[in-house]
């Protein structure tokens, strides 16, 4: 994958090395930028989630970032009728999960936006917003970036107690 | 995602929605699901509970829905959604707007005295 570092599997780690780290593991997909290309990035993120055996509500918090973030770029972010892609890049490091969202739309800081004041009713409501409330919520961390004329959002999941779990 | 529609005691309406109701699985149901549920006064059960992933798309079907519902008179409740898909409903305030039932019995409880009409 060309960066330092990013080897993902040392198999031949010398035996006289004390042992260290499990290596790190990583993923990555290049999408259009399109709404009918989440199905296919939820599969890719998926398939990175089995071969890590990930609890399940981590693979679901960590899919619902994925899917609510890449809508909003898609709905939000581009001003011409011109392609865009999205890169997607997945990191395993200890028992935490990266997921970095690399767009070329126009600047968009969605950490930076209000979060809205909770309706108390259904007449009250607001349709919409939700998105980015529930990437906050869901994530254990998330950053942006704007970079070299690109979006970066970092999201990290790390696991949670949760129903049926031990806490 | 999947949509199943059956008529229970009262007048009730019955939806089984199944599969992932993320930006596709939303559109596949959304024409069929507004059109039963916003176009009359009803009462509706909204059964989640094959339904193993929610986005914010599929949130805000169940919640405009449930205002155009409100607006004639009737109401929607959910019932028994999965742990995530409630955490998620609970994170985005959804369950203090649509009542979330674990009990058909109650569900239907919770719709009592909205006549279909």
């Amino acid at each position: 994958m060309g960066e330092p570092g990013g080897a993902t599997v040392s198999p031949a780690r010398d035996a006289t090395l004390p042992p260290g780290p499990p290596p790190v593991r990583q993923a990555e997909l290049r999408i259009p930028g399109r709404l009918d290309q989440l199905g296919e990035a939820s599969e890719w993120l998926a398939r990175f989630a089995d071969t890590l055996a990930l609890p399940h509500e981590m693979r679901y918090r960590l899919d619902l970032g994925l899917n609510e973030a890449v809508t909003n770029v898609v709905s939000h972010g581009y001003r011409d009728a011109g392609e865009h892609a999205i890169r997607l890049r997945l990191s395993a490091d200890g028992d935490a999960v990266t997921l970095e969202i690399e767009d070329d739309g126009v600047p968009f800081d969605p950490l930076a936006a209000t979060p809205s004041a909770r309706p108390a009713s259904l007449a009250e409501a607001p349709i919409g917003g939700l998105g980015i409330q529930l990437i906050r919520a869901m994530l254990d961390e998330c950053r942006y970036r704007r970079e070299e004329g690109r979006n970066r959002l970092t999201m990290v999941a790390r696991p949670r107690p949760g129903p049926g779990q031990a806490p | 995602m999947q949509m199943d529609v059956s008529e229970i005691d009262g007048g009730i309406q019955h939806i089984r929605l199944s599969g992932r109701m993320d930006v596709a699985g939303t559109q596949a149901i959304d024409l069929r699901f507004t059109a039963l549920t916003a176009s009359r006064r009803a009462a509706i059960v909204v059964d989640l509970a094959d339904v193993s992933f929610l986005a914010s798309i599929g949130m805000r079907t169940l919640l405009s829905s449930a205002k155009a519902l409100a607006m004639k008179g009737g109401r929607m409740v959910l019932l028994n959604p999965q742990p995530m898909v409630a955490d998620a409903l609970s994170t985005a305030g959804i369950d203090t707007l649509i009542p979330v039932h674990t009990d058909l019995g109650a569900a239907c409880q919770a719709l009592a005295g909205v006549a279909a009409g």
